[in-house]
Parts: structure tokens; C-alpha cells; sequence
């Protein structure tokens, strides 16, 4: 189907139940409202019954290791913090709550606490969601929920549901988002012999991120989309679980660093000599532009063993984004309490600069600053990790793990270098690092 | 001659007890339902389907609530373990997984085999496991046996 109409299809039903911050509110509300309805109709109290429990990582990395690379989890942590303080890498605390509202009725919500940007309460909710599930096959909720793009999305920041130290960085480590704010709805056909799972999801999300090692208003930048749409597939049959998704992203308006850059290029003595440093900017401005994520993804486990992979292609109407192709493969056996296991991961990005340099020679340095802004969305590096998870006691897991990365030419879109040179690039030359990492992870 | 019956009722049920006990096998898993339930037996694929979230219903169509020992007990492990072939840190695992994504919750949590009898016998749709019991004498609290799990 051509895009654009998909486009329509899906702008049309967010325009109809969650095109405006009120109308959401407004469905979220009255969602609320009818399902304390019927909750107040099963005359219980509605402090009864409520499942409280949680999940916590405790967890130290050498992220001070080399004096021109931070090793980071993900873009929503800020750099130098993570720098100074290699233990909140993967550290968090989070706690969930759920109640059974009435048969078919049911409230979830979570908290995390953890490193990153923007630390409030409000962003650290994670899941505030009701859901309906008439019958069997049908699933409705409506809120907050988790983003489930990828195998591991929806679960990440619970260190003992996998036993890596943290998601693969590569594939993980550069989405900006984790939770959005809006309606998804679940069909599931199965027997005790498979099941298949259909599932689609339309609202909006936001984050702030810190690419690069800065902590000023250009280095943190806020992004917000919406409409966020996707839908996917997952097939499961005894220990095999295959899944396909795919996501599209509207980004609403540009982030701090483009609307600075658009700034200086829009002015007369760089517009004058240098009308096309404004088209080079201008093609790097995300507001209303569309980022797309396709992924499928393989799970196994075959008695001991654990056999994990997957593949994703983003897109992007525009230039400067996240692009190219990433992949992992993951494969572990247990030995009793003990988990050894080895995985590679791979982002290719093997995008040029197109743009021809300016005619005057003191506009090189603001050249090489556009060019330097590429890097900030480049992620083109492997890493081939080793490590042992150790369940010591029931539901708590002692991790360690080593990863060995190359960072090829300028891939500096998760792992940033302190070396920033205002104004100029950063010219990272291809090289290669390690870290050792360990986490104490547990539930409760 | 009717206290000489009954003396004789409570000999042979005393009897039969112990002949039964010896012949207990405490690392046998019997997965039990109510009679209610219409059910006599389940397969394996049906009871990993019930206990791992996967199913919500019975094979019959009735809806399932399965529920559980207490976290870090012996039967919980030996039953999973018996059950999946695969270690009870990965069934937790697992289970945090569906928990904290907000897919599922695993099966609620009864302390005392009192209570768990009592919700079996009493709830068509309740799904539980214990050790050590007769079937026979199961029966007669409305429980049925439909699926035995050799933990050894």
C-alpha cells in the first residue's frame, strides 16, 4: 500500500479519537470513567486487591574508561553524568501497581527511576493504562503504555527478564522513545498449540535527549511525535516465537540544535556568501518530517539454550536522522544457576556528507559544524559481547559482562566523545574499545 | 453391633490410609482441578499453556485461573522444572517479562494447601498443583487429577 495513504488512514483515525492533547485527555478520562463504572457495579473496594510489586538494578560500568569515548545505555542519559558515575549506567528502581477493576477490567501502571535527561515524575511513568478484554481474542487499552517496537522494548528496564547486562546498544541504545501516551488494540487467535497475535497501537510520545557530550540547552534536546502509529505480528509456537512491527513517527518540531543551526545559516553574512548552508540546515529540520521502524525478530529456547536475533531497517523523510540497518544475534545456555553466553551486534550507516563545502573559506568551521551534525545520527559500529548471568537466589541475578566495540569514522550517535570542538567537527577515526560491566538485578 | 461397624469403618479407613501414604509418591505433581470443571485430564502442552499465561480458557471453553505456591518454594521449582524442562530462574524470568511489560500476570500466589484446596474444590475455574495427596481422596473434596508431573 503507497504510503501516503497508510498515512491518511492512520492520521484519520488519530484525528478521530487522539488528534488533539484534550481529546486524548478527554478518552483517557472517560475510559477511566467507564471502567470504575463497572467496577462500582462488582461491588468491591477499590482497595482491595492490588497487586504491588517491582523490579531494581543495581549495576556499575566502566564508563570513564577512555578519556575520548562514554560508553552510554541509551540517548536519554545525559553524558557527563554518565561519565562521573559509572554506576548509574544501568542502575534503576521500578515499581508497578495492578488491579482487577471487574472481570475483563484491569488497571496497570509504573514507575522507573532512573538516569536520564528529564528525571520528573510525570516522565517517569512509564505505563498508566486501562484495558478491556471482552472476550478471548479481543484486547483494548487506552493511556500509557510501553513501546513494544522491538522484542525487547517493552521490558527493558527489567535487567532480570533477559540475561544480558543491558539490550544490545546497537539496536537499542539510539531510540529516543519508550513509552507513548494513546490506544492499542490486540486480536490473538490460539490453541494450546501456537497462538498469533496481531496488535496495533496510534498516539503520541516525547523524550529528551542528550546526543553528544554537551549538557547546554543544544546538547539536550527535546522531541516530540505525533502521530505515532505501527502494527505488528508475533507467532508463537512451544519454544519458537517469530514477530514483525512496524512504526512510523511524525516528528512536531525541530530540536533546540537544528533551530540554532537554522539560525546562524538564516543570517545575512552567511546567507549572502552562502545560500546553501540554509537548504543544508533545512534538510536537516525533523519538524514534520516521518521516520520509519521495521524490524523481525526471533526468539528460541530450546531446553537449556537461549537463541536470540533480530534485524531492523529506519528510514527517514529527511536527512541527519537515525538511519540505516542494525542487527544482533544472541545465543546462551544454562548451566544451572549459571548463564554464559556471547552475542554480536551490528548498526550499519554508511552515509556521506553530499553536501559541497562554501565558497569562502572562513565559513569552513560552520561547514564542518553541519557536516559534525551528521555524526550526531550516525551509528555505524559492531560489538561483540561476553558474559555469565549467576541466579544465586530465587528471582535475583548477579551479572558480568565485557563488551568489545568498533566505532568505525564518525559514529558518534550514541557513544559520544568529549572532544567537541565548537563550531568544528569531532573527526572520530574508526577504533576500537572495551568495557566490563556488572549489575545485581532482581524482582519483587 | 452397630459401635462394632463403626469400630470397623475406622480401622479400615485408618488402614487404608497408611497403606495409601506408603504408597504416595511425594515427587509426583498432581495438577488438580474441581470437579466442576467437567475436565478429567489435560496434556502437558495444556497445563504449560494454563500455567505460563498463554491460555485463558480450558480446552471445554470454561475460563481458567490458574494459582500458585509461594515464590522460592521447592514444589513451585519442581513443578515448572518439571513441567517446561527449563530451570525456574528462566520461568521467573519469563514471567517478568509478561509482568512488567504489562501483558499478563503470572498465576496468584496461595500460601497454605487448606486454601488452595478449598479455592480448587470450590472454583470450576481454578487450575492448581499440590504433592503428595491421593487422587482417590481427592475425589472426595471435588478435585479432580488431570495431569501428573514426574519432578523427580
Amino acid at each position: 500500500m503507497n504510503v501516503r495513504v497508510l498515512d491518511r488512514c492512520f492520521r484519520f483515525v488519530l484525528r478521530l479519537f487522539l488528534s488533539t492533547h484534550r481529546g486524548l485527555q478527554r478518552g483517557i478520562v472517560l475510559g477511566f470513567l467507564f471502567g470504575v463504572t463497572q467496577f462500582a457495579a462488582a461491588d468491591r473496594s477499590l482497595l482491595d486487591d492490588w497487586e504491588v510489586t517491582g523490579f531494581g538494578t543495581i549495576g556499575y560500568a566502566e564508563t570513564d574508561k577512555y578519556d575520548d569515548l562514554v560508553l552510554k545505555r541509551n540517548i536519554t542519559q545525559r553524558s557527563k553524568k554518565i561519565e562521573d558515575h559509572g554506576w548509574l549506567l544501568d542502575s534503576k528502581l521500578g515499581l508497578q501497581v495492578r488491579k482487577e477493576l471487574n472481570p475483563g477490567w484491569d488497571v496497570v501502571g509504573q514507575i522507573v527511576a532512573q538516569e536520564k535527561v528529564n528525571n520528573s515524575v510525570e516522565n517517569s511513568i512509564e505505563m498508566a493504562f486501562l484495558r478491556y478484554q471482552p472476550d478471548e481474542m479481543w484486547s483494548l487499552q487506552l493511556g500509557r503504555m510501553v513501546l513494544d517496537t522491538f522484542l525487547l522494548s517493552d521490558h527493558r528496564n527489567v535487567g532480570y527478564s533477559y540475561h544480558s547486562v543491558r539490550p544490545q546498544t546497537e539496536f537499542y541504545g539510539w531510540i529516543p522513545y519508550s513509552n507513548y501516551d494513546g490506544l492499542k488494540t490486540i486480536l490473538e487467535f490460539g490453541d494450546f498449540d501456537s497462538s498469533l497475535r496481531f496488535e496495533a497501537f496510534v498516539g503520541k510520545t516525547k523524550s529528551t535527549v542528550n546526543i553528544g557530550y554537551l549538557d547546554n540547552d543544544t546538547s539536550y534536546n527535546y522531541v516530540k511525535s505525533s502521530p505515532i502509529y505501527g502494527a505488528g505480528v508475533t507467532w508463537e509456537k512451544d519454544e519458537l516465537t517469530l514477530r514483525a512491527y512496524v512504526a512510523r513517527f511524525r516528528f512536531t518540531q525541530n530540536t533546540n540544535a537544528i533551530n540554532n543551526l537554522l539560525e546562524i545559516v538564516s543570517d545575512p553574512f552567511v546567507q549572502q556568501p552562502w545560500p546553501e548552508g540554509l537548504e543544508i540546515a533545512d534538510d536537516y529540520a525533523i519538524e514534520n518530517e516521518f521516520v520509519t521502524y521495521s524490524s523481525m525478530g526471533f526468539s528460541w529456547t530450546p531446553g537449556s539454550w537461549h537463541v536470540q536475533g533480530e534485524f531492523s531497517n529506519v528510514t527517514s523523510t529527511f536527512f541527519g536522522s537515525y538511519d540505516g540497518q542494525r542487527a544482533y544475534f544472541q545465543i546462551g545456555r544454562r548451566f544451572g544457576e549459571f548463564l554464559p553466553h556471547i552475542a554480536y551486534s551490528y548498526s550499519w550507516d554508511e552515509r556521506n556528507f553530499p553536501y559541497d563545502p562554501p565558497p569562502e573559506p572562513q565559513l569552513q568551521a560552520l561547514y564542518d559544524g553541519l557536516q559534525d551534525n551528521l555524526s550526531s545520527g550516525t551509528v555505524d559500529q559492531s560489538t561483540f559481547s561476553l558474559g555469565v548471568r549467576w541466579d544465586f537466589a530465587s528471582q535475583k541475578a548477579l551479572k558480568f559482562q565485557c563488551d568489545f566495540a568498533t566505532i568505525d569514522d564518525n559514529s558518534l550517535g550514541i557513544y559520544p566523545t568529549q572532544d567537541t570542538v565548537e563550531g568544528g567537527a569531532r573527526d572520530w577515526q574508526k577504533d576500537s574499545r572495551s568495557w566490563c560491566s556488572t549489575t545485581f538485578d532482581w524482582v519483587f | 453391633m452397630k459401635n462394632i461397624q463403626i469400630l470397623s469403618i475406622i480401622l479400615f479407613l485408618l488402614a487404608s490410609m497408611d497403606g495409601r501414604a506408603e504408597e504416595v509418591d511425594i515427587q509426583t505433581i498432581h495438577v488438580i482441578v474441581s470437579s466442576q470443571s467437567e475436565l478429567t485430564t489435560l496434556n502437558r502442552k495444556q497445563v504449560m499453556g494454563l500455567f505460563l499465561g498463554r491460555a485463558r480458557s480450558f480446552p471445554n471453553g470454561i475460563n481458567a485461573k490458574a494459582f500458585d505456591h509461594e515464590v522460592g518454594s521447592s514444589i513451585r521449582a519442581r513443578f515448572f522444572e518439571g513441567l517446561t524442562g527449563k530451570s525456574i530462574s528462566d520461568i521467573d524470568a519469563y514471567w517478568a517479562r509478561l509482568r512488567y511489560s504489562g501483558r499478563a500476570s503470572p498465576p496468584k500466589v496461595i500460601e497454605t494447601m487448606a486454601e488452595l484446596l478449598k479455592e480448587v474444590s470450590q472454583n470450576q475455574h481454578a487450575i492448581a498443583y499440590i504433592q503428595g495427596q491421593d487422587p482417590a481422596k481427592l475425589m472426595l473434596q471435588d478435585i479432580v487429577v488431570v495431569h501428573t508431573v514426574d519432578a523427580n
